[in-house]
């Protein structure tokens, strides 16, 4: 069954990929993770918020936070949503980018700790963001 | 003009407390601050708490999706609520709800309004819920070098007489299980537990009775705020 | 000006161009970008924003993310912004216009972007400049447009921009005319009648009218528990509309015999043809009503700017290349935002924030000589349909058979449930989404 499912989506990917002469098979940790910045701050940097900083963040807490919406295992208002956009692979990526985020507030961080924290995540995936 | 349809009004029933404070927002109910006697009636006029009607306050009102299934905090973000005592989940509530707690906070604004939304019975079950379940130590793993540990063990089982300091045990137990209005700690989240001092030490937290809590914050380090917290979140409780 | 500094402009702006841009002590005192060396590569091109709302603000910050040393102007025609986003609220006493006001003050010191404020006239796409109504010539390596949404009034007779303008404000654009609506709301008389109706798509802000209605509905019921509120509706669905008339229901009596909220749909008639601004009738293709306060939000199309310098096609909107937002019409042009064709993606300020994040990522690729990478977009859109009681959408996006579709399967609009916290952490999560989000806008 799982074979079926991960043979017919390589052929999907495969087909779109030709399509659309998409350059990465995913966005990068760094793309996917700026998208949450409206609800979680800049960077994931927004401390005090009712919607949780992601900056810092243990990159296992994260991984299994999303899964946990996607899966529907735990109760969401929106997350369960957000959620499903993502495959296991894609979780990772933002993971890593966050855990490399320092912690604290966005307005007290300067541009240089931003370019040292995304290089820094970069390093943790291995050069593959 | 075409009539829209008449449909047989739908039942508002489940929203009826969100309707009653629909004119509400933002205005912060005029509370006296607690004393030891005006509490203790408080909470003796509480109806009685029943654990299974708990269990259905805490899945209609969402609290598994911050506080964990069974009350324990997925993320650090969030306290754990189990093996939480009765009278301290139901005090933390009525605070938020009467703007004793008035944090201006983000997350406090979600217990603002949730509070706001409940019963004094409904607060009563869920605290009775979370009273049942059993305290666990979090589960991320803390590290504590030995010397932050013995640090830490001090302030709790001897406190320190040149701070004015009493032991920490002495209101909160010696494995953290706490006892009555004195909430456990053992398995809290240690971010929260940081937070909460921190808000103490500094003032912006004085839901405390007598500040019976923030007089002890105030001449505590950093680093020993930082090495409670993760003592605590190692202990086991029981 | 030292010659380092010469060469960081190379030939396509002269040193007349950069005193009138940069000003002339700066350029002298300071070097352009103060204290960053950075940003004097040699190299370093030239990124020119037309347009510092949500999109050009949001575009200038994440280039800089994605490159130190380009160097960023936005031209933008006033020095402070209202935003449309929330500006309902301001109808019902929630937020002050003051609150919702922001400028660039932050962009141009923490990003080291230049801003200039003054109107764009024209653009030369061969010379690659823009000039401006002060008589500026700015050249550009890369040109970006976010210039948001211009009204079409000529659907519905009696009504154009000066009516709008003074007795029947549409307010969708916030400034005077919200005031102005907000004053009409207070002074309904008693038991009397409003009428709200809403544009054909595709608009601005989707659910911005059916969370005015309910705001209005909210208002009637505290002050004015007799009026009503009358929705005529080009449409026969909009956006949440499962949601939002459940809240009805809950909140306003909504399908009861005394509900706060009338609502006619597009096949029922609701379809606005004329307006009597004297009078304060309106004929809907159903029959004649009168009203004691008529909100015609009228529909729209791509700005003005979109227009003038012919990047909008003829449906009125901007075609862009779905990978970058690259203008289909011009080259070297990005268009971003509400004026664009993005498919799925609607007209708001989180999907405008979305797209300029990807815009700057790929612009900062592009310069670098490397291919763009894969496009991620987002939105998700709070309203509240209750001063406590919230409703969404969401979805994330990906490019797909050439078109914007939702990933994965994560479109969707908020459950009905009967749990009573979801509606509330809903209204909560709007507001802490606001805070967050003009943060990550504007600084």
């Amino acid at each position: 069954m799982n074979r079926t499912i991960s043979i017919s989506a390589l052929c999907l990917s495969l087909i779109t990929a030709g399509a659309q002469a998409a350059p990465q098979p995913m966005a990068s940790g760094e793309a996917m993770a700026q998208q949450c910045a409206p609800c979680h701050g800049t960077n994931g940097q927004a401390l005090t918020e009712a919607m949780p900083p992601l900056a810092g963040m243990d990159a296992d807490t994260f991984e299994r936070a999303m899964l946990a919406y996607r899966d529907g295992s735990r109760d969401a208002v929106i997350m369960d949503r957000v959620a499903r956009g993502f495959t296991d692979e894609e979780i990772h990526a933002m993971a890593i980018w966050f855990e490399q985020q320092p912690f604290k507030p966005w307005q007290d961080t300067t541009l240089e700790e931003a370019y040292d924290a995304s290089n820094a995540a970069d390093k943790a995936m291995g050069g593959q963001q | 003009m075409k009539k829209t349809s008449i449909h047989s009004a739908i039942s508002a029933c489940v929203l009826v407390p969100a309707l009653a404070l629909a004119g509400g927002h933002g205005e912060k109910p005029d509370a006296a601050p607690w004393t030891h006697q005006s509490l203790n009636q408080t909470l003796n006029e509480m109806p009685q708490g029943n654990v299974e009607r708990g269990q259905r306050v805490h899945t209609q009102m969402m609290c598994a999706s911050c506080h964990g299934e069974n009350g324990q905090s997925p993320s650090r973000n969030f306290s754990s609520l189990n093996g939480q005592t009765p009278a301290y989940t139901m005090k933390m509530m009525l605070d938020y709800r009467d703007a004793r707690r008035w944090e201006n906070y983000g997350q406090a604004t979600i217990m603002v309004k949730l509070a706001q939304a409940m019963t004094d019975q409904q607060i009563a079950d869920v605290a009775a819920f979370y009273a049942e379940q059993s305290l666990s130590d979090w589960q991320i793993e803390q590290t504590l070098p030995d010397e932050r540990f013995k640090m830490a063990d001090k302030l709790v089982r001897k406190g320190d007489a040149s701070r004015l300091l009493v032991p920490c045990s002495s209101c909160h137990g010696v494995n953290g299980q706490g006892n009555g209005i004195t909430p456990a700690l053992a398995g809290q989240v240690p971010e929260y537990f940081k937070r909460t001092m921190h808000a103490y030490k500094n003032g912006e937290r004085h839901n405390d009775v007598s500040q019976g809590m923030s007089q002890l914050a105030k001449p505590l380090t950093d680093a020993e705020i930082d090495a409670l917290a993760k003592y605590y979140a190692n202990l086991e409780g029981s | 000006m030292s010659r380092l500094e010469q060469q960081t402009f190379d030939r396509k702006i002269t040193r007349r161009d950069l005193i009138k841009v940069f000003g002339a002590s700066a350029v002298a005192a300071t070097g352009i970008f103060g204290a960053s060396n950075k940003a004097f590569a040699q190299s370093a091109a030239h990124v020119v924003i037309l347009g510092g709302g949500v999109g050009g603000s949001t575009f200038a910050k994440y280039l800089r993310f994605a490159d130190p040393d380009v160097k960023i102007t936005i031209i933008e025609q006033y020095p402070e912004y209202i935003t449309c986003l929330r500006s309902n609220d301001v109808l019902v006493g929630m937020h002050t216009l003051d609150e919702l006001t922001f400028n660039l003050d932050t962009i141009r010191s923490k990003y080291n972007v230049n801003v200039i404020i003054d109107k764009v006239v024209g653009a030369d796409f061969d010379k690659k400049t823009v000039r401006t109504q002060k008589g500026e010539t700015v050249s550009y390596d890369k040109l970006v447009v976010s210039p948001g949404i211009d009204f079409v009034y000529d659907n519905i007779e009696g009504f154009n921009e000066q009516v709008a303008d003074t007795t029947h404000p549409h307010a969708y654009k916030a400034g005077p005319q919200t005031l102005k609506l907000k004053q009409q709301l207070e002074n309904l008389p008693q038991g009397g009648t409003a009428i709200v109706a809403p544009p054909q798509n595709p608009f601005r802000c989707p659910p911005g009218p059916y969370e005015r209605i309910s705001f209005f509905a909210e208002y009637l019921k505290k002050h004015n528990p007799t009026g009503k509120v009358i929705v005529l509706d080009p449409k026969d669905r909009f956006t949440k509309d499962i949601p939002f008339k459940k809240a009805w229901e809950r909140l306003y009596g909504y399908r009861s015999d005394n509900s706060l909220i009338e609502w006619i749909s597009g096949s029922d008639g609701g379809q606005v043809t004329r307006l009597d601004p004297k009078t304060n009738q309106v004929q809907a293709m159903v029959e004649d009503f009168q009203a004691d306060l008529i909100n015609i939000i009228p529909n729209q199309r791509a700005g003005k700017l979109a227009q003038m310098l012919d990047l909008a096609d003829e449906s009125g909107w901007c075609p862009i290349n779905r990978h970058t937002f690259e203008s289909m019409r011009h080259d070297e042009v990005y268009v971003l935002g509400d004026s664009t064709i993005a498919d799925a993606m609607p007209k708001s300020g989180y999907a405008a924030n979305s797209q300029a994040k990807v815009c700057a990522k790929a612009v900062a690729d592009t310069l670098k000589g490397e291919s763009p990478g894969r496009a991620i977009y987002s939105n998700v859109c709070y309203s509240l349909a209750g001063q406590n009681y919230g409703v969404s959408i969401a979805a994330i996006y990906e490019v797909r058979d050439g078109l914007i579709q939702p990933k994965g399967d994560s479109a969707g609009v908020s459950e009905i449930t009967d749990k009573p916290a979801q509606p509330i952490l809903e209204a909560v999560y709007q507001k802490n989404w606001h805070r967050e989000f003009v943060k990550d806008v504007f600084s």
